[in-house]
């Protein structure tokens, strides 16, 4: 080995593994089909580069929201856009075991809200459905020696998605949602694998 | 960029736009300018708020880049490339060759632009060359080279790897100052250590004989 060094074309030789070259990467056409090829998401978790490139995709198909409390935060308008943050989610990654419905609803009282719990954690989840001006509120609170911190992704098939984090210890609460089926998961913050992951039937009408 | 809309969908019968599409589609220059003027306003919104919202501050002319979109659209729609559904979708197909013209400059942008070791929007991931390495194409000819020299940085001490990485993704030397409160000969001196150590623990592998040529990495072994 001589010693005449060369940092600059050693340079140059690992400049080939940066993202910002693109060289690993797949073509633009392929990273903004939808759905995700599923053997490009484990390139595109490993990839910052990808990942901004998402971003900007969503960035476009997403109208600004409505700045209109924290649904209008939240909201993402349309369907595909919400699709592409599912992907970006880490936990979109995994395979999801089958959900199984939750009501979070009362004992049929309508109109007055009700809650449900489930395990979360070394304690529990709880989840309280209050109706308001704005259709439903949606409040998850962790309880007993449950994670105080937590990201919660809220999606209807083919309605707006919302993403929160814990505003508070161990509480959030999403506003507004209208009646129908969500699918929910919880997840640690940085978290790539759900802890909680589960539908929810929000219903404004008697159960039987 | 195939259009997703399902082929058995058609447009109502009283849709404007599907008819100015079919023309357009058979090269009428009248109905491709109808269909530039009814959808301008929206691409052009769409593109002012996304430069926004993401800082494409490399964005400069807004007016070129829509009328790429619309030059990159009609070419699309003569190649068969786009079926028309509703309005909806043709904003879609719009917005998403919007998309590919952006990131064609995004990309001549890229010694001005640089990315974040740690993903806050994912929970502080932080990006770790080995395992993007790991992700080559299967195609690719030497990806095992770059494999190899993925995994030769993740093994160099932690303040070594922190700037090859940072590098990597295109943040300068005072950017690498600012994030980590090292000085400038600091960052200098453990790119310059990083770079001979990998040289050092590679060439001892036989990795220049096996990648040195299409890494451009040939040195007199002499």
């Amino acid at each position: 080995m001589s010693d005449d060094f060369d940092p600059a074309a050693w340079e140059r030789a690992l400049q080939r593994l940066s993202p910002l070259s693109r060289e690993l990467c797949p073509p633009r056409e392929e990273l903004a089909r939808d759905p995700l090829p599923a053997g490009l998401r484990r390139h595109v978790q490993a990839c910052p580069g990808c990942r901004d490139d998402l971003r900007d995709l969503a960035a476009l198909l997403v109208p600004d929201p409505a700045p209109a409390g924290l649904v209008g935060r939240l909201t993402l308008w349309i369907d595909r856009a919400k699709r592409l943050v599912e992907v970006l989610d880490p936990g979109g990654f995994l395979p999801a075991p089958a959900p199984a419905p939750i009501p979070v609803r009362g004992d049929g009282s309508g109109g007055q809200g009700g809650a449900s719990s489930i395990p979360f954690g070394d304690g529990a989840l709880k989840l309280t459905y209050l109706p308001s001006a704005a259709g439903l509120d949606l409040e998850l609170r962790a309880e007993g020696a449950a994670p105080g911190e937590f990201r919660a992704l809220v999606g209807p098939v083919g309605e707006p998605a919302w993403e929160g984090r814990t505003a508070e210890a161990g509480a959030l609460r999403i506003e507004g949602l209208a009646p129908g089926t969500y699918g929910l998961q919880i997840l640690a913050p940085g978290s790539r694998v759900p802890d909680v992951e589960l539908t929810l039937d929000l219903s404004d009408a008697e159960r039987e | 960029m195939k259009d997703d809309a399902g082929g058995s969908r058609s447009s109502p019968p009283d849709d404007p736009l599907a008819e100015l599409v079919e023309r357009a589609r058979a090269e009428d220059s009248e109905a491709e300018g109808a269909i530039y003027e009814r959808m301008r306003p929206f691409v052009a919104r769409r593109l002012r708020e996304a430069r926004a919202r993401r800082n494409w501050f490399w964005l400069n002319d807004l007016d070129d880049v829509v009328n790429r979109v619309f030059a990159q659209f009609f070419l699309a729609l003569r190649a068969g490339k786009f079926s028309y559904r509703d309005p909806t979708g043709l904003e879609g197909f719009l917005l998403r060759t919007g998309f590919f013209v952006v990131m064609n400059l995004k990309d001549k942008a890229r010694d001005s632009r640089w990315l974040s070791l740690h993903d806050e929007e994912e929970g502080g991931l932080r990006f770790d060359v080995a395992d993007f390495a790991r992700t080559a194409p299967e195609d690719l000819d030497h990806r095992e080279c770059l494999k190899i020299l993925g995994a030769a940085v993740a093994a160099l001490n932690e303040n070594r790897r922190d700037v090859i990485e940072r590098t990597l993704l295109g943040q300068p030397v005072r950017q690498i100052c600012e994030e980590t409160g090292r000085t400038g000969s600091s960052v200098s001196g453990l790119k310059f250590n990083a770079l001979k150590e990998l040289r050092q623990r590679l060439v001892e592998q036989g990795f220049l004989e096996r990648c040195g040529d299409v890494l451009g990495l040939q040195e007199d072994d002499e």
